[in-house]
């Protein structure tokens, strides 16, 4: 399904991000996994993928919260000049915390992290992926964009503003063969997020009763990457097991 | 160089060599700004370069493209 194409995965260490690395390389996608900082762990977790599908992975690091390092990580992936097929912009942070109680700063770093970032690493892979005949970059919103919470100000400010700009770009990358789109998820246990609702003493209230798990999400974003959607962009899917999250604390 | 870019515009605009010098957002149909987005956006990929802001203006036809790309060490 993605044989030959090569992929650029952000926040690929763990959840959702290195469930869609291994997803992309059981399809036949080469990638570029992009995590915050080197480590062994990472890298060995990395090559085991590569060799067990027979694709290459290559290792990119950079904060999202640094433009500079944003822009280092684009130029270093540019710098093969390989085509960019797919754009996966997972990488994000999460935070909660009361409006009235609520720290600027911290609203601004998490918008930095989760909004500007994502656009700015868009910004300088797109020009590569505008050259390609069919290209698609997912971007992960989240549920919370969708239905905000209480507590959840800056994050479902961040994932809903990232939803329209996957609406907005959609409209201005079409020409060039670029299809945007987005999948929402809801309650996932990924590692951080079950520590955190665990903390939070978290309902699961989905209609499905349960937490998703992040290859459930990775399978969406499997789609949209792929031909599959060819006639989709600018949509945003929610992954929610259906609908009716409740995040707030019981 | 040259021929890069003038394959560049070719595609971009889906024009044939023989209309290149005449190439202007008034000749082509399909010089909108769109398309002259993805001609800024190819062109920084293929030379490896960033244009500032008011060079992006500039680049109003075939000719103005190679003057200005030229301000970026670009050698025809």
């Amino acid at each position: 399904m993605l044989q030959g194409k090569n992929a650029v995965v952000t926040g690929a260490r763990t959840g959702i991000g290195r469930a869609t690395v291994e997803k992309f390389a059981e399809f036949g996608a080469n990638i570029w996994a992009c995590a915050r900082q080197p480590d062994a762990a990472f890298e060995s977790d990395m090559k085991n993928i590569s060799h067990r599908y027979g694709i290459w992975i290559e290792t990119v690091f950079f904060d999202f919260a640094d433009k500079s390092q944003i822009e280092a990580g684009a130029k270093e992936i540019l710098s093969a000049k390989r085509p960019v097929d797919i754009l996966v912009n997972n990488a994000a942070i999460n935070q909660t915390e009361l409006f009235m109680k609520a720290s600027i700063d911290n609203i601004e770093h998490l918008f930095a992290v989760d909004f500007f970032g994502p656009l700015l690493f868009t910004q300088k892979l797109a020009k590569r992926m505008m050259r390609g005949k069919a290209s698609s970059i997912v971007n992960i919103s989240s549920l919370r964009g969708l239905q905000p919470a209480p507590g959840r100000l800056a994050y479902s400010s961040a994932k809903s503003a990232l939803k329209t700009a996957t609406e907005t770009l959609a409209l201005e990358l079409a020409s060039s063969g670029v299809r945007v789109n987005a999948v929402a998820p809801g309650q996932i246990g990924s590692e951080r997020m079950m520590e955190e609702l665990k903390e939070r003493k978290t309902s699961i209230n989905n209609a499905l009763g349960r937490f998703g798990t992040s290859a459930e999400v990775a399978e969406v974003i499997l789609f949209l990457a792929s031909d599959m959607s060819s006639y989709m962009t600018g949509e945003t899917i929610p992954v929610t097991g259906g609908r009716g999250t409740d995040f707030t604390s019981s | 160089m040259l021929q890069t870019y003038r394959d560049l515009f070719c595609e971009i605009f889906e024009i044939e060599e023989d209309e290149l010098d005449s190439a202007t957002p008034d000749t082509l149909d399909t010089w909108d700004s769109l398309h002259h987005m993805n001609l800024i956006a190819a062109l920084e990929d293929e030379f490896d370069i960033e244009f500032e802001p008011e060079d992006v203006m500039e680049i109003v036809s075939f000719q103005s493209g190679m003057e200005v790309l030229k301000k970026y060490g670009v050698n025809f």
